[in-house]
This record gives C-alpha cells, structure tokens and sequence, in this order.
C-alpha cells in the first residue's frame, strides 16, 4: 500500500474514531440532564411543608386557613385579611426569577393564589387537608406548583 | 509541497485537533459530574438539618436556637461537606451566617429554601446553606 492509500485510510479511521467519540459524549451529556431537577424539588417541598405548618393567627396554619374559605361561611381568616398576608408570604419564599402557585379544590369550588412569573412548571407538590366542618370531615386537595 | 504530504499533515493535524477537542470534553464532564454529586449531596445535607439537626422534633420546623450547636462538617457518603448557614423570618430578623467561611477557588453549592422557623408561633422563613468538600 502506498503513501496515499494510508492517508486514505487514516482519514476514514479518524473519522469513524470521530463518531463513535461523539456518540459517546453525547450520550454522556444527555444523562447528566436531570442536574437542576433535585433543588427545585426540595424547594416545593419546603415550600408546601412551610405552608402547612407555619400559623397566620395562633393555631390555625396558611394552608388551613385557605381551606377555610372554601369549606366554611365564617372562616377563622377572612379572605380580605387571608389573600394580601398569603401573597406576602409567598413573595417572600418565592425563589428569585420563579413563580409559585398555590391552588385549593373542595366541594366548595377552587381557591387560588400566584405570585411571580415563569410559564415552566418546574416541580409540584400535592397533598391534601381534611378540616372539620359542620356537616363532618371534609378534605380538600392542595397543589402547590414551582414556575420558571 | 507534493499532495500526498500535504494529505497526510491534514490527516495529522485533524486527528490532533480531534484530540485536543476530546481531552477538553472530557475536563467539562467530570466538572459536571462534580457539579451534580455536590448538588445533590448538599440537598441530602439540607433535608438532615432540616429533619434531625435543627429541627424541633417535628421535620421542616426549626429552632433557630439550635444554629450555634451544629457542627458545620457532616460526612454525607463516602465525603466530608464543610457548610455555613443561615435563618431569617419574613419580618427581617436574622439568625447567622454561621460556620467557616468558604474556601476560596473551591466549588460551592448554594441553596435557599422555605422553612418555618420556631419564634413565638411558627413563622415563615428561609433557610440559606453554602456547601463545600472539606
């Protein structure tokens, strides 16, 4: 074999070399993906965990108290008081350049409250809260959902 | 220059940018493999503070009496994390930063997360964590 015929020969070599490298590299990056997924979810987690256990008025958590409002005619918190202390709170916990949503479901329709931007759901969290009423238990589902 | 010389020098110098290329790739992955083991050791760093360490007995409810007792090294796997940490209400009041300051020139994980803190009453609040191998 000559000289040109080995030159030949390393270039389609080289170049076979060349997809099976970048095949490799692709396939690397492509796992390394979930990178930013963890975070986001710890946060929805505190988020709503926050929610849940810290009280508006002694006694009575954020998230009890939005449920209120859909289950019963004289919530502890008024919506008027409820919804701007709601807000604050969630500006306030809300990551920077993120959104949050919190939504109620109950027999009583839906309850919603949204601070920041973001179209991307970027984690959520359901759960659910079973509140005593006059007719009974009755429980309400909650979503709360990170936005970027 | 004859044309067969020529095409082996590109042949050669292809192959040798080639393997420039691959030695840099291969330095941004293990960057981002670092990246990500740090990321998620710190999350699992977070959670124990948050469930065990500073917690008042009950999971995401801290004490923030509790921040000058921690340790600020935990051993998280097969590795130590070094960390530093703070509280503070949505009223503005402020716990920290406590623990060692950061190393310079070493990767740093930073995570901010809601937590309700133990005052009076629990209150929202958040928590901020800074997370180094020691």
């Amino acid at each position: 074999m000559g000289l040109r015929g080995m030159a030949d020969l390393l270039a389609i070599a080289s170049m076979f070399f060349l997809l099976l490298t970048a095949s490799g590299l692709l396939y690397l990056f492509s796992s390394l993906g979930p990178l930013p997924r963890r975070p986001e979810e710890l946060r929805v987690e505190h988020l709503y965990r926050t929610l849940e256990l810290s009280e508006i008025v002694p006694g009575v958590g954020y998230l009890r108290a939005a449920g209120e409002q859909l289950l019963l005619e004289d919530p502890t918190v008024p919506e008027n008081e409820l919804r701007p202390s709601l807000e604050g709170v969630l500006s306030f916990l809300c990551p920077e350049n993120r959104g949050v949503v919190l939504e109620l479901r109950g027999e009583g329709g839906v309850w919603r409250a949204e601070v920041g931007g973001g179209r991307r759901e970027l984690a959520r969290r359901r759960g659910a809260l079973t509140l005593s009423t006059p007719e009974g238990l009755a429980s309400v589902e909650v979503e709360v959902r990170l936005l970027g | 220059m004859s044309p067969k010389l020529l095409r082996v020098l590109f042949a050669f110098l292809f192959l040798l940018t080639f393997s420039l290329l691959l030695a840099s790739s291969y330095l941004r992955a293990e960057e981002l493999v670092g990246a990500r083991v740090l990321s998620d050791s710190s999350c699992s760093l977070l959670s124990r503070l948050c469930c065990e360490n500073l917690s008042t007995g009950t999971p995401y409810l801290l004490d923030p009496s509790r921040l000058p007792s921690l340790s600020f090294g935990e051993r998280v796997g097969e590795r130590e994390l070094e960390f530093r940490v703070w509280l503070e209400d949505a009223g503005g009041r402020r716990w920290g930063p406590a623990g060692p300051l950061p190393p310079g020139r070493r990767a740093i994980c930073s995570l901010l997360v809601p937590v309700s803190l133990l005052e009076n009453r629990p209150v929202p609040g958040r928590m901020g964590l800074e997370a180094w191998w020691a």
